[in-house]
């Protein structure tokens, strides 16, 4: 654990796009930070600002959209 | 949207790089590897929200519920879906007319409707408080917290006795 500063991101992805992406490097096995939680989209079309300030309202420290 | 959201962040008081919108395909997993770690280094330095040389947290909360208020009215929502019709007509997408439109049309309203509920939560957590101490908090001309005030006590948000403001029990 440590003291080091883990941040919250938020991540929003698209089923089709990015969120298949994450899939594939995780076959791939390829290593990324545990930082993001994942919220799947349909499509990041359905995007809203809204969202974005919600995330931070409740803490998050970044907010990643990947289409 | 982006541009949208990055001027909203910014009139919140919060680093508009903490917001990142990027594109990877289904094949490209080592591409969004690398946007992950870039973003998640890019926020590990930035540190934590509300954090710091900014606004405590319970500041940076007044104006994130102003901004979420403001955000689910229909004026800043049909504003941006107006602009985005007008780029669809032009065929123009590139990042500088986005941001010069943003910033012609919706920067002002995004001023003013932030202000305005800014000032309606500042006097229901803050109440009772003077006009000049409001506009002072909200940072803006106590005429202009004026004018707001009396469409919200039209409304029966707000009432006003000696000077001072508080908010009406019961909303």
């Amino acid at each position: 654990m440590g003291n080091e500063f883990n941040p919250k991101i938020l991540g929003f992805m698209c089923n089709w796009c990015c969120y298949a992406a994450a899939d594939s490097a995780g076959v791939a096995r390829y290593q990324y930070p545990p930082n993001v939680r994942t919220i799947r989209m349909m499509c990041t079309g359905r995007m809203d600002p809204l969202f974005v300030i919600d995330a931070f309202c409740v803490g998050t420290d970044g907010v990643f959209v990947g289409g | 949207m982006e541009e949208f959201v990055r001027k909203i962040l910014v009139r919140v008081g919060i680093n508009s790089d903490r917001f990142a919108l990027e594109w990877a395909s289904a094949a490209e997993g080592p591409r969004f590897v690398k946007l992950i770690t870039d973003f998640t280094v890019k926020i590990k330095s930035l540190g934590p929200l509300g954090e710091p040389g900014g606004d405590s947290k319970d500041e940076l909360l007044i104006k994130l519920l102003a901004a979420r208020n403001a955000l689910e009215e229909a004026k800043l929502r049909t504003g941006l879906g107006n602009l985005t019709k007008g780029f669809r007509k032009e065929g123009d997408y590139s990042d500088q007319t986005i941001k010069d439109k943003v910033d012609d049309k919706l920067a002002k309203s995004i001023e003013t409707e932030m202000a305005r509920y800014e000032t309606l939560i500042r006097i229901q957590e803050q109440g009772p408080i003077s006009f000049d101490d409001l506009a002072e908090k909200v940072g803006i001309p106590t005429a202009e917290v004026e004018k707001y005030v009396n469409a919200f006590s039209k409304k029966g948000l707000v009432v006003e006795a000696e000077g001072q403001l508080s908010a009406t029990i019961n909303q």
